[in-house]
């Protein structure tokens, strides 16, 4: 019993994100496109039996650079970022599927919560893991009104690129 | 007896690890966050760096602080900030209107520069309607509360070549309106170049 204790706790193992991580969002508009990308994340991930089993993941909003002050301020004025300054996501299931992974959970984002399954790729690096994937998330699921320019809003659907790499927690 | 001994001591030496993987293992993904540091990510109000005119009226110390009109705190900023977009979609409306007023401008003046005379009242009086939608429009985008943020961008960007232009149109705005009964040459340059700047500043404004 004391064995299968002590040998339980070995397969589980809590890592922590290591730099280069970031986040990015793409939005689109009819005149451009453009990317703001976060190296600011935090990110905690847990394996148990050598498999990826919890994952949280949280980021500032004020955190995004896309090059353009003007731009930043204004997406954090549609994403009221004083009352909702941060975009979380924490898994309820990670599963294998045929590429990859299905990552399950809650995004939460201008204070709302919402399901979703983003497939992703893990892989086991020397040093830890490293994760990557993308998936579109729609403004106005979650009550962001899609900003404006020239009188002509921005696309609903905003893409979201992962790229993340953990080493075991200390 | 010796079984009961065996069995007690060996649920005083589980407890403590079986606690410390509780401690280690936590229920959901999102006890995970409990496990983060406090985000080092700036929760000021206000931009380290504003305009002038924004700093006199909604800076830390600005005039509308002092009077009490706007307490600096979380609920009065998100106030502003939905007021900054107001005003700022207003400068885009208002702006789009004045730049049409100055191209029509534009025609009635070189109408009036070949000899056409009959125009010269109208040309008046939208100049005058012009000038005041242009300094209006300035106003929305001078006056405005401050935003949350402005970097510092390196090198070139839209917003440095729309305030650069700004200051080319205001000046060439300034001289259309002194040169208008002096020089007409001159001012019909002035004119062309207050428009050719501020439609530049518009286009070149990216979101």
């Amino acid at each position: 019993m004391l064995l299968n204790v002590a040998g339980w706790s070995q397969h589980d193992q809590t890592w922590v994100l290591q730099k280069p991580s970031s986040i990015s969002y793409t939005a689109i508009h009819p005149l451009h496109k453009w990317t703001g990308t976060s190296t600011s994340v935090q990110a905690i991930m847990t394996t148990k039996n050598d498999e990826p089993e919890k994952l949280a993941i949280l980021a500032s909003v004020r955190s995004f650079d896309s090059q353009n002050s003007n731009r930043d301020a204004h997406a954090l004025e549609v994403l009221d970022a004083l009352k909702f300054p941060q975009v979380k996501f924490s898994s309820t299931e990670i599963t294998k599927a045929t590429k990859g992974y299905t990552i399950t959970g809650t995004l939460e984002f201008h204070g709302l919560k919402k399901n979703r399954s983003v497939p992703v790729q893990f892989h086991k690096t020397e040093s830890g893991w490293h994760l990557s994937g993308s998936f579109e998330v729609s403004l106005t699921e979650h009550e962001v009104d899609p900003p404006s320019f020239m009188l002509v809003k921005t696309e609903d659907l905003i893409k979201i690129e992962v790229d993340l790499t953990f080493e075991p927690k200390a | 007896m010796i079984r009961y001994f065996v069995l007690a001591a060996a649920l005083v030496l589980l407890m403590p690890i079986r606690s410390f993987a509780q401690e280690d293992t936590p229920e959901t993904s999102e006890d995970l966050f409990s496990l983060m540091e406090e985000s080092s990510d700036s929760q000021e109000l206000l931009p380290e760096r504003m305009l002038l005119s924004q700093r006199i009226f909604w800076g830390e110390k600005g005039l509308f602080r002092k009077v009490g009109w706007a307490p600096l705190d979380m609920e009065q900023r998100e106030k502003e900030l939905r007021l900054r977009r107001t005003m700022l979609t207003a400068h885009q409306f208002v702006g789009y209107a004045t730049l049409a007023g100055m191209l029509a401008q534009g025609i009635i003046g070189g109408k009036l520069y070949n000899g056409d005379n009959s125009l010269y009242e109208t040309h008046k009086t939208l100049g005058n309607v012009v000038t005041a939608m242009y300094f209006t429009d300035a106003g929305l985008s001078l006056f405005a509360p401050p935003p949350l943020v402005n970097k510092k961008v390196k090198g070139w960007s839209s917003m440095k070549a729309h305030k650069a232009l700004a200051t080319i149109h205001l000046s060439a705005m300034i001289a259309t309106q002194m040169l208008a009964e002096e020089n007409k040459k001159a001012h019909k340059t002035a004119a062309y170049t207050a428009f050719g700047a501020y439609a530049a500043a518009a286009i070149v404004m990216k979101f």
